[in-house]
């Protein structure tokens, strides 16, 4: 373990490094801005660039309908110097914040099963995010998918590792500011903080009303959020940023092809039907979250048998919302994935086939660029080509979150009945 | 799910896993029969389908072309004159042409030394055109024979065509001197040109030699580069005209009463001749002409006079042409989306994607599974991966800098005229040979488990690479598929230091291939020249997918077997 200690550093000044690439190239943000897998209208770095424009000059920034950058982002954003080392501060930081949430879990879950449970080298996990050819494309790229990211791993760092649920959930209110979808992650993380809290409870022994904490934690999300709306209203004097950087992601008004599965279907759709599917797909964007987070909750059992695994919820929620929403990018995925070694030890191993996904994937992100190319630049392939594989990705993503949710409800069968592990090789469980 | 659920237990119950992991080499044997014999089975009736008209507002034969007796003595007029020219320089013959389009009212231009003539359509918006190529001299003759008739047909069409009220779509006219020069010309258009006539929907090449007033029949190229075909509605329009016209259509240099014959093997034949000639295509010496227009939406084809006695005569080539034009003219969208993955097998017969396909998927397949059988045949594979996955990933980057490194020196040396292009097959089958053969045992390290995951990481490449070209180039995935059979069939425990182990890797060497199709398959078609040069001409791909794409694979399996130790580590 010692040497392999070590190692991180190396990994983490590497992976610094090779993401300031763009300063030899220059042009590689505006060309990676350009490719609908990588990037999209909403986060796009393009965009950003003429929001900063607009700053400068003194236009609205919304003006045009070019910008979806909420204007607190584009205001602070305008004072950084250099996109490639700021960039690639951000996901070190964000690696460095994944290792010290990968310590967490093991150790938490070491409790949990009374046996020490030895996870992967931290240099592995740190590794996995910042060679990761995806992050790295999303990094070169430009696109603000990391910061909202960064927000999100914060409020797990304070959630699990500080135990300050309100810390917590301010710092989700931010990414939700700043791309929308990851709103609906408060679900899963009351989960977390509930587990949290509660055990600080049973440590200090102190009293703790599980009731007061979540009117607590969901007063100061809104709270937060209706203050940042504020603070935004304030800067730009108006209220388009909420048309533009929100409902824009809402209604998908801006139809742009990408991986996900909403633009293929609202383009030939009839006017008057519009309306019912907008609502029947951001239903189904966080319907499951709440089902999901109650199923792995960890409940406090009298027997002290672990069963459940908030942090799992929230990763599966995570899953679910980079595939369902209305622009996702090929990043969305390598952030749901960098999740999974975390549970190398707990959920994977009861997995059946989990490379099968992988290798769906695999072949998607192949054939993506090919069949695009077919279809805008040969003209002898059609959009039908390139939706194609967004369904194929779909499935991929099916196959993921049912495999890994399989996994952990086998632990959990395999816990509640006492096992031994010598008898898990003779259970063969089809159906829960 | 239930079903699913009793399958999984009567396959556990069974014990078929370790059964099926037994067989899977046999498994891939049985699938490279199933795809040869799926593609074989194409020309088998029911299989294949006759060849309809998706577009219903081409309507071909639906009009009558004016272009007839009456312009014979045009046509001869300006052949006279033409022929007069076969001896003059180049600027000197497209001095006169110019002169001719110039008085019958066209717009002339000139790109680099290639002429080119705008009919600017009375009806249209100027925005759409048809282009008819006529080059200076003939592609497929040994002597590069002077295009006489179809600059005279030309001319006589300009004409002809100047004086009808109905065109909605403009047409222009290129004289390029070559395949080359057309290639230059139709990027220029799309890109720096000055005098164009907007986006061109169709284009058709004319070849007709010295053959005369009489010809026998036409013969029709439609391959485009990097797996491209026109749309086949073009191609059916030309064949429906031509065959109102009572005139044969050749496909894939059928000749002589193949024309009129329909059967199990003419069929298979045009089958692979057009596979060969897609994969060919942008390489040899001498082409078609319509690939030139690869890559820009445009439907492109060439049409070429045969014979010099036969019942045609010269006014129907421009009738041919005319029909053609008109049934162009009347399309108001694009052509049809479904018409552009197809295999011909008769002008009259087709496949369609769907039913070709799986044999390439096959062939996919059988990599799949040989990579998945060198994974666990031995679990002391699966068990090392751990330990041997950072090494791997090492070799794999170098193995693919070095393939790089060498796609893009030996295409520059080539060009500079540093070495000859026939050479360097040669030279790439001796040397990886001889660095195999004298590799020092003392550097022959590799363990059996990290040989049999490197075997199993670059056949999964391969794998990859043909389901990547499936759709986009099937011919080239075939073949890269066929020539990496060897490959799949190759273990690096059993095989090692063995005349069969060598065989096979030789065999497999993409250098290997290439000099046996430019020394054997097409003596002296310039195979060898072609692919090194035309990624940098043309902008076809074959030379950077066969030496990215394939060459690391080979280089990755041949250097595991080499570097693999014979004899056992501990002595």
């Amino acid at each position: 373990m010692g040497t392999k200690a070590s190692l991180l550093p190396t990994v983490l000044v590497v992976g610094g490094l090779i993401r300031l690439l763009p300063l030899l190239f220059p042009l590689i943000p505006y060309q990676l801005s350009s490719v609908v897998e990588i990037s999209t209208p909403i986060n796009s770095y393009k965009s950003l660039q003429e929001a900063f424009y607009y700053l400068k000059h003194g236009i609205n920034l919304y003006d045009g309908g070019i910008n979806h950058h909420p204007p607190l982002l584009v205001v602070l954003l305008s004072y950084v110097p250099n996109f490639s080392i700021f960039y690639a501060l951000v996901d070190v930081y964000i690696s460095y914040s994944l290792v010290k949430l990968h310590r967490w879990y093991q150790e938490h879950n070491s409790i949990r099963e009374k046996q020490q449970l030895v996870g992967l080298g931290d240099n592995l996990i740190a590794a996995f995010y910042l060679f990761n050819p995806l992050i790295l494309l999303t990094c070169y790229s430009g696109s603000t998918l990391p910061l909202s990211f960064l927000f999100i791993v914060e409020a797990l760092v304070q959630a699990c590792i500080q135990q300050k649920g309100p810390r917590a959930v301010m710092m989700l209110s931010i990414a939700a500011y700043i791309s929308y979808n990851p709103a609906f992650l408060i679900f899963p993380l009351l989960g977390l903080i509930h587990v949290s809290a509660r055990k600080a409870a049973v440590n200090l022994k102190t009293p703790w009303n599980p009731i007061q904490e979540y009117i607590e934690s969901s007063g100061i999300y809104i709270a937060s959020l209706s203050l940042l709306f504020l603070c935004s209203f304030a800067v730009t004097a108006g209220t388009q940023f909420v048309d533009q950087c929100y409902w824009t992601v809402i209604s998908l008004s801006k139809i742009s092809p990408n991986i996900g599965l909403w633009w293929y279907l609202f383009t030939e759709m009839f006017e008057f039907f519009r309306t019912f599917y907008i609502g029947i797909f951001n239903i189904y964007g966080f319907i499951f979250l709440i089902p999901i987070t109650w199923r792995l909750f960890e409940r406090k059992d009298p027997s002290n048998i672990a069963t459940g695994d908030s942090f799992l919820a929230f990763v599966l929620c995570f899953t679910w919302i980079n595939y369902s929403k209305s622009y996702p990018v090929v990043g969305d995925l390598a952030q749901a994935l960098l999740f999974l070694p975390f549970f190398y030890t707990t959920s994977l191993p009861h997995t059946r086939f989990v490379f099968v996904p992988f290798l769906v994937f695999f072949v998607a992100l192949i054939l993506a660029p090919i069949f695009y190319y077919c279809w805008i630049v040969l003209g002898n392939g059609n959009s039908n080509f390139f939706y194609s594989l967004n369904l194929v990705w779909g499935i991929g993503y099916a196959l993921l979150l049912t495999n890994v949710l399989w996994g952990r409800l086998v632990k959990n069968y395999l816990n509640t009945n006492k096992v031994t592990p010598e008898k898990h090789s003779l259970i063969r469980l089809t159906q829960m | 799910m239930a079903l699913a659920e009793a399958v999984l237990r009567k396959v556990h119950k069974l014990g078929l896993v370790p059964k099926i992991v037994r067989l899977l080499p046999l498994m891939a044997a049985a699938m490279v029969i199933a795809s040869i014999g799926s593609l074989m089975y194409l020309g088998v009736d029911g299989q294949y389908r006759n060849v309809y008209i998706s577009e219903n507002a081409l309507m071909p034969s639906q009009v009558m072309s004016y272009f007839r007796e009456s312009e014979w003595n045009i046509v001869r007029g300006y052949r006279e004159e033409v022929s007069k020219l076969e001896d003059e320089d180049l600027l000197v013959r497209c001095a006169v042409v110019e002169g001719w389009f110039k008085k019958l009212g066209y717009v002339t231009s000139y790109y680099d030394d290639t002429l080119y003539a705008i009919l600017h359509a009375p009806r249209g918006d100027d925005t759409e055109a048809m282009v008819l190529t006529v080059p200076w001299t003939i592609s497929k003759s040994d002597d590069d024979e002077f295009n006489e008739g179809a600059i005279a047909i030309a001319v006589s069409m300009a004409r002809y065509f100047k004086r009808m009220s109905i065109w909605s779509k403009n047409i222009i006219f290129t004289f390029p001197k070559d395949a080359q020069a057309l290639r230059d010309w139709v990027e220029a258009y799309h890109t720096t040109l000055k005098d164009t006539a907007g986006s061109i929907d169709a284009a058709i090449v004319i070849e007709y030699g010295k053959n005369g007033d009489n010809f026998e029949y036409i013969e029709v190229d439609y391959e485009g580069l990097n797996g491209q075909l026109p749309n086949l509605d073009l191609i059916n329009t030309l064949t429906n005209i031509a065959y109102n016209e009572g005139i044969h259509t050749s496909i894939q240099g059928t000749s002589g009463e193949e024309l009129v014959k329909n059967t199990y093997g003419t069929r298979i034949r045009t089958l692979f001749y057009g596979l060969a000639n897609l994969v060919l295509t942008g390489l040899k010496r001498k082409s078609g002409g319509c690939e030139a227009f690869s890559g820009w939406q445009i439907q492109a084809i060439t049409i070429r006079a045969k014979g010099t006695k036969g019942p045609a005569d010269v006014t129907q080539f421009g009738r041919l042409i005319d029909s053609t034009f008109r049934s162009v003219n009347n399309l108001l969208e694009k052509f049809h989306q479904s018409f552009f993955f197809y295999l011909m097998l008769s002008p009259k017969n087709f496949v369609s994607i769907g039913t070709y396909l799986p044999s390439a998927v096959l062939m996919a397949l059988v990599f799949a599974l040989s990579s998945l059988n060198r994974l666990i045949r031995d679990p002391k594979t699966v068990e090392n991966i751990s330990n041997n996955i950072s090494n791997a990933i090492i070799l794999y980057t170098c193995v693919v800098a070095y393939s790089f490194m060498v796609g893009e020196l030996l295409p520059k040396a080539v060009l500079s005229d540093l070495v000859s292009a026939e050479v360097v097959p040669i030279y790439g089958m001796i040397f990886f040979l001889l660095v195999q053969i004298a590799m020092p045992s003392k550097l022959r390290t590799f363990q059996a488990p990290y040989a049999e995951f490197l075997h199993a990481i670059f056949l999964f490449h391969i794998s990859m690479l043909i389901i990547a070209l499936l759709i986009v180039h099937f011919a080239l995935a075939l073949f890269i598929a066929l020539i990496a059979l060897p490959l799949a069939f190759l273990s690096p425990v059993a095989d090692n230091n063995t005349f069969k182990g060598y065989l096979l890797i030789f065999l497999a060497n993409p250098f290997t291939v290439v000099f046996t199709i430019d020394k054997y398959i097409v003596p002296d078609g310039g195979i060898a020249y072609g692919l090194l040069t035309s990624y940098t001409k043309l902008q076809c791909w074959t030379w950077p997918l066969l030496i990215w794409g394939y060459f690391p694979a080979w280089l990755g399996i041949a250097f595991t077997h080499c570097l693999t130790g014979t004899t056992d580590p501990k002595k």
